[in-house]
């Protein structure tokens, strides 16, 4: 080898090779990288195939209690939740109102959660959090399943 | 009078193979742009969900699938704000665990990604601007040595405070003062106290390489526990070692790498950087091994072929198995 493509390891260096573990296999340092991004794309590929995977709060109990009995696709606003754990961050006020909860209705939900008149009934749950200070989903599915 | 005899320079006891520059080049253009292909595609999730026609970012957060666990195991529905695919990733960076420890932290993360390139900025401000430098040196002295371990500890705190805090409540605890929470709602311009936090390790970012990733990352606790049974680690052969400390210089996790012989810290993020710094091709690499250690007092042999047989080992702190780092003579590095 040339000069440049080699070190000169001084005497002074520790002269007994380390190692740790018994059969211990060097390997290139981009094999189990390699590997670890294939298992990442795996269980990624392999929910998706399985109907695992999901971004958001549709969840079948919801989608069955759509008007058509369809599995729901995209955000559905007419579908309604059929118990409290129904109740996601991506329905309206509207679909609570609607869903039949005993003694809900839109002025009780507003006067529970002080929720301003100028918000619209077609605003997102999860959008009321930052308008209505002490909303959140988890708090009205707790006073819905108390109704 | 007695005379002095002139001093013999030292002779070589073996060559080894120099790794080539640009083999460390290509390592590090490989993890930039996975970094960066990482954040674009994180960008692009926050400004869809900002135009409201896309989910948020947080349902990609593996650590959600890990906040969400306890509650989907025994109701079987996830934590408000998540879903089946935070379940998924954090499966996922799990087996990553396994396979490479803390590869997803050093390749893929984007907020460890985000603190690396301001820590990066803050280096080349430094080297431009004497005043700047000074600033910059690298704490060092046994007090900081201990304060950094302790405060090292400080992410299993979180981690504990995120899961069962979860898991009791029923709700993200740690969502209101996490900064990843923040950097994603960024665009909706909100002030909170994760807000405040994020601005904190934004700062803390320019002086200290990954202060969140150190200290406070509940996902990196809960990989770096994971990744304690992975057979894979970097491992450094004394030697081959030429005691330069260039490996440890270079981990952004300030790992004591020229004094271990198998790095199985829970805080190695598998970046390879210190490999990548090493100039010695056989002191420091990859390898593959049972993940429990030798009995202490084997001895070392070289095999014909030059391949190891046994070794001794001692436990360091922090999963950093020590060994002996050579001695670096004047000269060596040629």
């Amino acid at each position: 080898m040339s000069a440049t493509a080699t070190l000169r390891i001084p005497r002074s260096a520790d002269p007994a090779p380390t190692r740790t573990r018994l059969r211990t296999r060097r390997v290139p340092a981009a094999a189990p990288l390699a590997l670890s991004l294939l298992l990442l794309v795996a269980a990624v590929g392999a929910a998706q195939l399985a109907g695992f995977w999901s971004t958001s709060g549709r969840a079948p109990g919801v989608a069955a209690s759509s008007s058509t009995g369809e599995p729901v696709t995209e955000k559905d606003t007419s579908s309604v939740p059929v118990s409290p754990e129904d109740v996601k961050g991506w329905m309206t006020l509207d679909q609570v109102v609607r869903a039949g909860f005993p003694g809900v209705t839109e002025a009780s939900l507003r006067a529970q959660f002080a929720i301003p008149a100028d918000v619209a009934l077609a605003t997102p749950l999860k959008d009321l959090e930052a308008m209505a200070p002490g909303f959140d989903v988890t708090a009205l599915r707790e006073w819905l399943a108390s109704r | 009078m007695p005379t002095s005899t002139p001093r013999r320079p030292s002779q070589p006891r073996m060559e080894v193979p120099r790794r080539p520059a640009s083999w460390r080049r290509r390592l590090r253009r490989s993890r930039r742009t996975a970094q960066a292909a990482v954040v674009a595609l994180v960008a692009g999730i926050m400004l869809a969900a900002w135009r409201a026609d896309g989910s948020s970012a947080e349902v990609f957060c593996p650590f959600g699938g890990f906040e969400t666990l306890w509650t989907w195991l025994t109701t079987g529905r996830t934590t408000s704000h998540l879903h089946s695919a935070n379940l998924v990733l954090a499966a996922g960076v799990a087996l990553m665990a396994l396979a490479a420890r803390g590869s997803f932290c050093g390749w893929l993360c984007p907020f460890g990604s985000l603190q690396e390139a301001l820590y990066g900025l803050s280096r080349w401000a430094g080297r431009r601007i004497p005043a700047l430098g000074r600033w910059q040196r690298r704490p060092a002295g046994p007090g900081w040595r201990r304060a950094d371990r302790v405060l090292r500890l400080g992410r299993y705190g979180v981690l504990a405070f995120a899961v069962v805090g979860a898991g009791v409540t029923g709700t993200l605890v740690f969502r209101d003062v996490d900064p990843w929470h923040a950097l994603i709602g960024v665009l909706e311009f909100e002030l909170s106290l994760a807000f405040a936090v994020l601005v904190a390790v934004v700062l803390l970012s320019f002086v200290v390489p990954r202060p969140f990733c150190r200290y406070a990352c509940p996902l990196g606790a809960t990989l770096g526990l994971i990744g304690r049974l992975s057979p894979v680690a970097v491992e450094r052969d004394a030697s081959a070692c030429l005691g330069c400390d260039l490996c440890t210089r270079a981990c952004p996790m300030a790992l004591q790498v020229h004094t271990a012989s198998r790095v199985t810290s829970g805080q190695c993020i598998g970046c390879l950087e210190c490999v990548a710094a090493c100039p010695s091709v056989p002191a420091l690499g990859v390898s593959v091994a049972l993940p429990w250690p030798v009995g202490a007092g084997s001895v070392a042999t070289r095999d014909e072929g030059g391949g190891l047989q046994h070794g001794t080992r001692a436990d360091g702190a922090d999963g950093v198995e020590a060994g002996r780092a050579g001695q670096v003579k004047e000269g060596a590095l040629r």
